[in-house]
Parts: C-alpha cells; sequence; structure tokens
C-alpha cells in the first residue's frame, strides 16, 4: 500500500473507518486486509476493474453483509461485529442509492420519500409531506412527486432514489454505480447535485464508480482497490495520482485515454 | 451565546409584520418538535407580511429546510407577503433548489368509481382478446410442430414434466383420497335409510372419474403450475430476458410456451389417473368401515362406471391442462415490465384466478356436451 494525500479535515474522527477488513465469500476471498479512513463531509470514489470487488465491498459498508475480518467503525459502531439491534440504529447513520434506483414500484415519487420518514420519525403527516418536498426539490425532481416510479426516466429513477436516501438526513450517502446507464449530460447533472448536496448539507459521499469523468469532476479522494492485489492499492487526489503514482495499474486507470477531463481544478 | 444544540424559535408581531425568528439547530428533532405549533401560529395570524429571519442558524439540515420551505407555504398560501432574511449563501442555495418545480395541486389522478368500471370492463375485454390471439398463435406453433416436430425443445419439456407431473403426485394422491372418503362418508348416513348402502360405491366411482378426479387435480395444477408459469414468464419479461429471445428471433411462444403447453396437456390427464385411483381408494376405506368387503366394493364400482366414465374424466383433465399453460404462459408474457414485481405478482394471482374460472366454465360445458352426445 502507497502513500496517501489525505484531505484537510484529518483531525476530526473519520465518518467511517475500515480497519484490515477482508471481504468476500465463505469460500472465496475477494477483497484482503483492507485498512482506510472515509473523512466526514468528503466524496470519495471507490473504484477498480470489473471484479476487483466494489459491491462486495459495499454490501459490508452498508451492513447487508458481515466482512469475514477485520472492523468497520460507523458512527462509534464496528458494524462487523455488533449486533444486530446495534445495526439497526447504525443504518440511520446512512442512506444508499442502489445502482437501478431500487424504488417502490406501488408507490409515488413522494410517498418512497416520506416511507423512511413514517417508519422511523413522529412527524405528523402534513410535516413529512413538507419534508419530502422539499427534498424531492434538492434533486429537482418536485414536478414528479405524485408520479409513479415506472413513469420516471433512468436518470429520475436516480435522483428520486437520491431523495429517498436524504430522507433521514443521514450524514453519509453510499451511491452504487451512479452514473451506470446514464447518458454523460445526466451522468453530469447528478454529479454537480452530490457536489452541491456534500457542499450546503455537509452529507459524505461514498461512491462506487469507476467513471472517470466523475471521479476528476467532484472527487475529493479516490481509493483504488483490486482483488488481485490484495485489497486497497492507492488512495488519494485523483488528480495527484493520475500524474505521480508510482503504481503503474494506477496510472494506468486513471490516464486511459479518450476520457474527456472536464471542468477538473487540476492539480498542476 | 445561547444553547447552538437545540432549536430556537420565536413570533414576534408588530405593525402588521409577523417576523419568525429561527436560531440554533434547525433540523429533523426542531421539526418534529415545533412544525404543529409553528404552523397553528402562522394559520392564526393576521398580519400583512411575514419575515422568517434565518440569522441565528447554526446548522441546517434536509428536515430544517422542510420546516422553512412549509411554512413560507403556508404564508403565502393564506396571502401573505413572504420574505426569508439573514440566510447564508449555503441556505439561500439549499432553499433555492429545493423550491424548484413545486407543484402542490398535482395529485396522483384518483379514478372515480364509473372510470373504474369503464377501466374495469376494458380490461376484461382486453383479457379475452389476448387470449384469442395468443390461442391462435400457440395453435400456429402446434401445427408448425406436428409438420416438425424438432420444433420441440425436448429437454426442456421433460424437465416441465417433471415439476407439473411427477412432483405434483403426493399432494395430488393426499387429495384424491381425502375427497373420495368425504364423498363415500357423507353419502353412508342419507343412502343408508334406503337400504342402499352399498350404492355408495356407484356415487364414488361415477363421481370421481367423471368429475371430481380431474377438477380437483385441475385445480392444483392451476394453483402450482400455472401460477409457476406466469411468475416465471413475468419474471423473465421484467428483466428483459423475453425481450432478448426475440431480437435473438427465437419465437418466445416456441421457448418458452410450447414445452409448459404439452407437458400441461400431458401430465394432467396422467394425474387425473392418480386422483382417480387414490379416490376410489379412499371410498373403500370408509366402505370396509361400514363393513362391506374390499371385493364387493371393487365389484359395485365396476358396475357402476364404464371406460366412457374414465375417458370422459380424461379429456376433461386434458382440456384443462390446456387451458392452464394457456393462461399462465399468456398472463406471464402480458407482464408490464416497467412495473415490476408487482405486475408479476398481479399477473401469478389472474393467471391463478383466470384458470379456475375456466376451468370450471368448461367444465359445466364438456359435462353438457358429453351428456347431450350420450356419453
Amino acid at each position: 500500500m502507497t502513500g496517501s494525500t489525505d484531505m484537510t479535515t484529518n483531525s476530526n474522527e473519520p465518518a467511517i473507518r475500515i480497519k484490515g477488513v477482508s471481504v468476500g465469500y465463505a469460500t472465496k476471498v475477494i477483497l484482503k486486509d483492507l485498512t482506510l479512513d472515509i473523512i466526514r463531509g468528503e466524496i470519495i470514489f471507490i473504484g477498480g476493474g470489473s471484479g476487483a470487488g466494489k459491491t462486495t465491498l459495499l454490501s459490508n459498508l452498508t451492513t447487508l453483509n458481515r466482512p469475514l475480518a477485520g472492523e468497520i467503525w460507523i458512527g462509534g459502531v464496528d458494524v462487523a461485529n455488533a449486533s444486530e439491534d446495534a445495526l439497526q440504529i447504525v443504518r440511520r447513520q446512512f442512506g444508499v442509492m442502489y445502482q437501478l434506483g431500487a424504488l417502490f414500484n406501488s408507490m409515488t415519487v413522494l410517498e418512497n420519500v416520506m416511507l423512511p420518514m413514517e417508519e422511523f420519525t413522529t412527524l405528523s403527516r402534513e410535516a413529512r409531506i413538507e419534508v419530502a418536498r422539499a427534498k424531492l426539490g434538492l434533486v429537482d425532481l418536485a414536478h414528479a412527486a405524485a408520479k409513479m416510479p415506472s413513469e420516471l426516466s433512468g436518470g429520475m429513477q436516480k435522483r428520486a432514489a437520491i431523495a429517498r436516501a436524504l430522507a433521514l438526513d443521514a450524514p453519509i450517502i453510499f451511491l452504487d454505480e451512479p452514473s451506470a446507464g446514464l447518458d454523460p449530460m445526466t451522468s453530469a447533472d447528478l454529479d454537480s447535485l452530490i457536489q452541491t448536496l456534500n457542499e450546503t448539507l455537509g452529507v459524505t459521499f461514498v461512491i462506487i464508480s469507476h467513471e472517470l469523468a466523475s471521479i476528476f469532476a467532484i472527487a475529493h479522494r479516490f481509493a483504488m482497490i483490486d482483488g488481485k492485489r490484495g485489497g486497497l492499492v492507492e488512495v488519494g487526489d485523483p488528480r495527484v495520482m493520475r500524474d505521480n503514482s508510482a503504481d503503474p495499474l494506477v496510472r494506468r486507470f486513471l490516464n486511459r485515454q479518450g476520457v474527456a477531463v472536464h471542468a477538473a481544478p487540476t492539480a498542476s | 451565546m445561547a444553547d447552538a444544540s437545540t432549536i430556537r424559535i420565536a413570533f414576534e408581531e408588530a405593525a402588521g409584520m409577523l417576523t419568525v425568528r429561527l436560531g440554533g439547530r434547525v433540523d429533523a428533532a426542531a421539526l418534529a418538535q415545533y412544525w404543529e405549533s409553528s404552523a397553528a401560529q402562522l394559520r392564526a395570524s393576521t398580519s400583512k407580511a411575514v419575515a422568517i429571519d434565518l440569522s441565528a442558524v447554526d446548522h441546517l439540515d434536509g428536515s430544517g429546510l422542510g420546516l422553512i420551505l412549509g411554512l413560507e407555504y403556508l404564508a403565502q398560501h393564506s396571502g401573505t407577503q413572504t420574505t426569508i432574511v439573514g440566510a447564508t449563501e449555503a441556505q439561500t442555495r439549499l432553499m433555492e433548489m429545493a423550491r424548484r418545480g413545486q407543484d402542490r395541486a398535482a395529485a396522483h389522478e384518483q379514478e372515480g368509481f364509473v372510470q373504474y368500471i369503464g377501466a374495469v370492463t376494458l380490461e376484461v375485454g382486453q383479457f379475452f382478446r389476448a387470449l384469442v390471439e395468443f390461442r391462435g398463435e400457440l395453435l400456429g406453433m402446434i401445427i408448425a410442430t406436428v409438420r416438425n416436430p424438432r420444433l420441440l425443445r425436448v429437454g426442456d419439456t421433460m424437465r416441465e414434466m417433471a415439476i407439473v407431473g411427477a412432483h405434483a403426485v403426493p399432494v395430488v394422491a393426499l387429495l384424491g383420497f381425502l375427497i373420495g372418503a368425504i364423498i363415500a362418508f357423507q353419502c353412508v348416513e342419507p343412502l343408508s335409510k334406503y337400504g342402499a348402502k352399498l350404492q355408495v360405491a356407484d356415487i364414488v366411482g361415477v363421481s370421481i372419474l367423471r368429475e371430481l378426479g380431474p377438477l380437483i387435480t385441475a385445480i392444483l395444477v392451476a394453483g402450482r403450475s400455472g401460477a409457476a408459469f406466469a411468475a416465471t414468464i413475468g419474471t423473465m419479461k421484467v428483466g428483459q430476458e423475453v425481450d432478448a429471445l426475440r431480437t435473438f428471433g427465437i419465437a418466445p411462444m416456441r421457448f418458452l410456451v410450447l414445452p409448459r403447453f404439452v407437458a400441461c396437456v400431458c401430465m394432467t390427464p396422467l394425474l387425473a389417473i392418480f386422483a382417480n385411483l387414490m379416490g376410489i381408494a379412499g371410498g373403500a376405506v370408509i366402505m370396509m368401515n361400514e363393513g362391506f368387503s374390499f371385493r364387493q366394493y371393487l365389484n359395485e364400482v365396476q358396475q357402476a362406471v364404464h371406460t366412457g366414465s374414465l375417458l370422459q374424466g380424461l379429456i376433461k383433465a386434458g382440456i384443462f391442462g390446456a387451458l392452464i399453460a394457456i393462461i399462465g404462459c399468456q398472463r406471464g408474457l402480458a407482464t408490464n415490465k416497467e412495473d415490476g414485481a408487482r405486475a408479476v405478482g398481479a399477473q401469478t394471482t389472474s393467471a391463478v384466478v383466470s384458470s379456475i374460472v375456466m376451468i370450471i366454465l368448461a367444465d359445466a360445458v364438456l359435462g353438457a356436451f358429453f351428456y347431450t352426445i350420450g356419453v
């Protein structure tokens, strides 16, 4: 594991602390001994080639599966070893947007956003509607509040899923492949939405993606993982890594030809 | 400096102007605590103008944003001029984002009763139309397969036969046995009044072979296999697997429907034979309990039923099997892929209910037909 160029707020307690974690299935270890601190208020991309273990790592971070070894600390709880009751409380600390949105098809968009509030808060219906409306406004979907998910385009479904992930004002949001299946313009709009929510609400974004355009546009840090190499290959500012990484795999990954590096505050 | 970990909220009314001063943490907890009272204050206010002052706010999250914009909306809704003052640049940006496209008039369209009746009528009409179209297409495929038997995917058909037929044997046998026993049990008492206890065997034989054996089998196959057809094909439709078949130039009719159709048409009569045998055995248990010998009972059954009764039942079972496969597969293929899981559930339910209704309708029609031709 090579050096890291951390952000400025290193003194704060990290939002998520991943310590010596191994993930995989009973018969197959995919990532071994991965250690990484995710800093409060950052946008971090976790990337790697296909089959590198990105989605498996995400399912461990979001407490759907438990790692084979190691600790994952979120909000003062080690979710790798916590009881199911403790996990229920930790789960309110984060929201997740799944690759295909995973909106509940039998509810309107507004009801989708209201559902977590209905289950976990004591808010009156009127207050829930106001909050859900504000959150749909944030993702520019207020006009579609009364629509059913099947009436939305792919990009709109993902935005609605982000609004639902924001429903309980969780400080951490996980996004699984947000740009998969989106055209570059919609994808760029989604990037700027993520950046705005990060800047205005201070939400920490953990994004599983290998979309270089998005990484250079909005990532504070990029963590490259690779199953064949065991775990974390390198983490740091993606622009610095692209130009100066000592690791040939990282340089090749970030310098793929034909990539438009748009609107990025370059490191040079 | 006051405590920054909770919200502070104050209402000041002066010179026709209501000022709402917010401070501290404006978040979900604040919203839960103050929404009702704040909304009530605003509604009761007679001021011509409202100012919401955010200058003392230390922390604002998404729920707090909902509180501020909700209050703003309430004030504007009652025709009051509303301004928000003292917001930071980030807060202003958040509020501008959240205000986009808000249209409270738009609600999901609720349909009236008459509309509902119309929609249901159209739906039933479409169902029958789709069924007729589907049968036409299937008939074409069957004719083509008879001409060129290699069109039938033998492996798939065998697998479906095992699922539809062999796997259903235990439950069909159990139900058949119980139905035979129940009929015998219910008939013994009234018939013994006329000294015709032995004729219970006639009733069991005729009713099981002609009607109940095939009917019970068909209802069971509809619940097991008809539902499975609709759910499997529906899920494939949602996952675009059916589209993939089509673009390969493979007809879903041949790949998905034909094996299931053949399996159902072949296996439902075979299962009905099982149900028949077990039904007669069920009757036997009751009759032996009433003091008749097994041979006596069997002789009586043999006198009462003839090959025609058995064939009538088996022909019915074959037709029921065809209906189950057609309805199950048609419902599956009619799944609307945009509606996802909900549509699969709805189509599966519809497949089972329509199959059972159609089976009983067909039973009535076939019963009348066989009676007319004197079988």
